[in-house]
């Protein structure tokens, strides 16, 4: 039942981004040929304004859609009259939560993965893709040289770090809606007065381990090379932690303390 | 075979009130059955207890002898006040969105019934006036095989003639073993196709009874009982 919800939650929202993604990409297309015969004068130069302003507009457009349709999907559809139907369908909650979940992210991949593709197709020259490899390269080598050896590792637990740190700011945001929804009146004011509290629990709570850890290690500067091994693994954990507690909340609100209007 | 429902002392507490106080009610199966009661005696929390959207706060519910969750919601078709089909999707796709999740789902006796009432399956929801809206929507809960059918307010917002075919809809529509749970304020309309009646009042069963040994102890109708029962 997962897959079907994922299927009907990727209908719901492609009709909406698939369209942006096309125009980013026809415009896209279309300056990198005008821009490759200069900017020109007078109308010609009025137009290429309008194809640039024109990306950078989708480019925007895209990004907001793609954070408005997170938090849209989630109220609208299981928190406001459309939840009374998705509340009654033989899934279990945390099939709602995941599927939204899933596609949320999938989307942010990639929206940003179009947005990158729109920069490439108007600046890419042949020797970009070597250079950007060469570059990938140096990078690597200089944080294995940097930090004994572990500069894969490194890269592996960051690009972890960056995911789940997506995924908790997108539970954060669903939980907060959770708890604003058990108010009976207000509720869209209450889930921004709970989300500001909870991000600031965050990070003051990141604050004060940071802050602790690194009392207990002034002075220590191995500290700092053996990110790959502490410091890293630790925030993951944290990150881990986060959105376990963040997901398991979500689910037993909207289990037990469902509040539908 | 167990009743399909049973409610044993369910309390429901609001802030600041109490929705429904110690109901205690068993409904059998193959009935139709009036949940009457005025505004705010707790007949949509009821209705939304059976179907899981609220948990009761002391009390227990079964339905054909399990707890309200997943496994109930297969058996259950519930009709809410509200239009919770996505106005984006054309009359097709809700068909294929219940066509997907409900094993129960016939959606030729979907489109039979669409074609009856001249509904066009390619049109989209937010073209189509809520009348319309309502009437699609008791199509798709009406198409299920369930064992339970919840309908709240079912004929509330469609015009007088439709209302004729939406009961011959609701009564040609179930199984012989299924009950069908109508809560109205329609009594009048209602009334002929009843079985059984359930009155709620201020949170509380107040008559549970057949519609004949109402009409043969109180010699009325039950339209003009409820008039009599709850009378401002």
């Amino acid at each position: 039942m997962l897959a079907r919800l994922m299927k009907h939650e990727l209908k719901a929202t492609a009709r909406l981004l698939v369209p942006l993604y096309i125009v980013l990409l026809c415009v896209s297309v279309i300056n990198r040929f005008t821009l490759q015969s200069g900017m020109g004068e007078g109308i010609a130069l009025f137009f290429r304004g309008l194809l640039i302003a024109t990306q950078i507009i989708s480019i925007i457009a895209i990004l907001m859609v793609t954070l408005i349709l997170m938090i849209l999907r989630f109220y609208r559809n299981l928190l406001k009259d459309e939840g009374y139907l998705m509340f009654t369908l033989p899934v279990r909650v945390h099939h709602l939560i995941t599927s939204k979940l899933v596609i949320t992210v999938f989307w942010i991949i990639i929206s940003l993965t179009m947005i990158l593709g729109s920069l490439g197709i108007v600046s890419a020259n042949p020797g970009m893709l070597d250079a950007i490899w060469r570059g990938f390269k140096e990078m690597s080598a200089e944080l294995s040289a940097q930090f004994g050896g572990n500069g894969s590792l490194l890269l592996v637990e960051f690009t972890t770090l960056v995911f789940l740190g997506v995924i908790l700011n997108i539970l954060l945001i669903y939980v907060s809606i959770a708890v604003g929804q058990l108010f009976n009146k207000n509720r869209v004011v209450a889930s921004f007065v709970s989300y500001i509290v909870i991000y600031t629990g965050l990070q003051f709570l990141i604050t004060l381990v940071g802050g602790i850890f690194i009392h207990f290690n002034i002075g220590n500067i191995d500290l700092v090379y053996l990110s790959p091994q502490i410091i890293f693994p630790v925030g993951i954990l944290f990150a881990l932690a986060g959105c376990t507690i963040f997901y398991a909340v979500t689910n037993h609100i909207l289990t037990k303390k469902l509040n539908l209007e | 075979m167990n009743p399909i429902l049973e409610c044993q002392s369910v309390t429901k507490k609001y802030t600041g009130f109490t929705a429904l106080s110690d109901v205690n009610l068993t409904l059998e199966r193959g009935r139709i059955i009036g949940l009457l009661g005025p505004n705010g005696s707790g007949k949509t929390t009821l209705l939304k207890l059976i179907n899981n959207l609220l948990v009761p706060d002391s009390g227990k519910i079964y339905i054909a002898g399990i707890n309200p969750g997943m496994e109930t919601k297969k058996i259950i078709s519930y009709l809410p006040e509200k239009t919770y089909l996505a106005d984006w999707m054309s009359v097709e796709q809700a068909i294929k969105f219940f066509q997907d999740f409900y094993e129960d789902f016939d959606s030729k006796k979907a489109n039979a019934m669409l074609a009856d009432l001249e509904i066009d399956p390619k049109s989209k929801l937010k073209t189509l006036s809520k009348g319309t809206k309502e009437k699609v929507q008791l199509i798709l809960v009406m198409s299920r095989q369930a064992e339970l059918y919840c309908l709240d307010e079912p004929i509330g917002g469609v015009d007088p003639a439709s209302r004729d075919y939406i009961l011959n809809t609701i009564i040609s529509n179930y199984r012989e073993n299924a009950t069908v749970l109508i809560s109205t304020h329609l009594i009048a309309d209602i009334e002929k196709i009843l079985d059984e009646v359930v009155f709620l009042k201020q949170g509380s069963v107040f008559l549970h009874s057949s519609v004949d040994d109402v009409r043969i102890q109180e010699g009325k109708s039950i339209d003009s009982l409820f008039r009599e029962v709850f009378k401002c």
